[in-house]
């Protein structure tokens, strides 16, 4: 099977989710974040998805999409909500923006070193 | 080109046709799964340790990322090294028998392409580098009004 010779690298635009056809990909990347938000706070929390499911008020396999990251059909205030639940913080903060269409973005607090530093 | 608009760090390339098309005839939840992570790696987003492996030996330099499926384990792997891209090498669903090594073949097709995306960055980075200065402004002001300690803004020396 050789399988090296079809193509140069296909570069990006520097928006993935919108290359990848989401038609709303600021949303999704804020819904994508919350819900690995809320897969890292059961992992460091050393929580069953079951156990997780009962905090959260959701059907495991609710738990389950949402720390796959399967979450275009939930709304941002519902991954919200299930991240508070798991004893999280989450405030909406609202300033002036330096330029004329300002951004959403979400922000994370992490306790310790990001992982995406590690040697 | 560039979109003004993307709050993105590190630019997704595909390292070749026959890799985006693995990726994209992924099932549609393994897809979904897959964009959810892609859009972690390229942010420094921290994911869950059951989610992600960091490779050595031969492959270093390569992330491997998991996803179950239906029953069915997928893995997608990406060269996350350099400051301004990842490269999508590759995808698919998990060959090997059980458990452990990853196959023979899957290791090659790795190893050659991880060189080709060397070879690329090397080529590229001045303008890879360049476009993400664009990009990072962006994220970086809307993230300094908040007093949060974050991510975002990782910079090379973070990196190394």
């Amino acid at each position: 099977m050789s399988n090296e010779n079809d193509g140069e690298p296909i570069r990006g635009s520097g928006d993935f989710l919108k290359d990848m056809g989401y038609d709303n990909p600021d949303e999704m990347r804020i819904k994508f974040a919350l819900a690995n938000a809320v897969a890292l706070a059961i992992e460091d929390a050393g929580l069953t998805q079951q156990k997780a499911a009962l905090l959260m008020g959701l059907q495991q396999s609710d738990v389950s999409r949402i720390v796959n990251g399967v979450v275009k059909d939930y709304s941002v205030f519902r991954l919200m909500n299930g991240l508070a639940c798991l004893g999280k913080d989450i405030a909406i903060g609202v300033s002036d923006s330096a330029s004329e269409r300002g951004e959403i973005v979400a922000v994370f607090e992490e306790p310790e070193q990001s992982h995406a530093m590690a040697p | 080109m560039t979109n003004k608009r993307s709050l993105d760090i590190r630019e997704v390339i595909f390292i070749n046709r026959q890799a985006k098309d693995a990726y994209l005839s992924l099932p549609e939840n393994v897809r979904q799964a897959a964009d959810a992570r892609t859009d972690a790696i390229q942010n420094h987003e921290r994911l869950p340790r059951n989610q992600r492996e960091s490779l050595s030996g031969e492959l270093s330099g390569i992330d491997e990322i998991r996803i179950s499926d239906d029953g069915n384990a997928y893995r997608v792997y990406y060269l996350v090294e350099f400051k301004a891209a990842i490269y999508m090498l590759d995808a698919g669903m998990k060959k090997s028998p059980r458990g452990g090594e990853i196959p023979k073949q899957q290791v090659e097709t790795l190893v050659e392409r991880k060189k080709k995306a060397r070879e690329h960055y090397a080529k590229h980075k001045d303008e890879l580098k360049k476009a993400m200065a664009e990009r990072l402004p962006r994220r970086t002001t809307v993230a300094s009004q908040t007093k949060a300690e974050h991510p975002l803004g990782a910079s090379d020396e973070q990196r190394k």
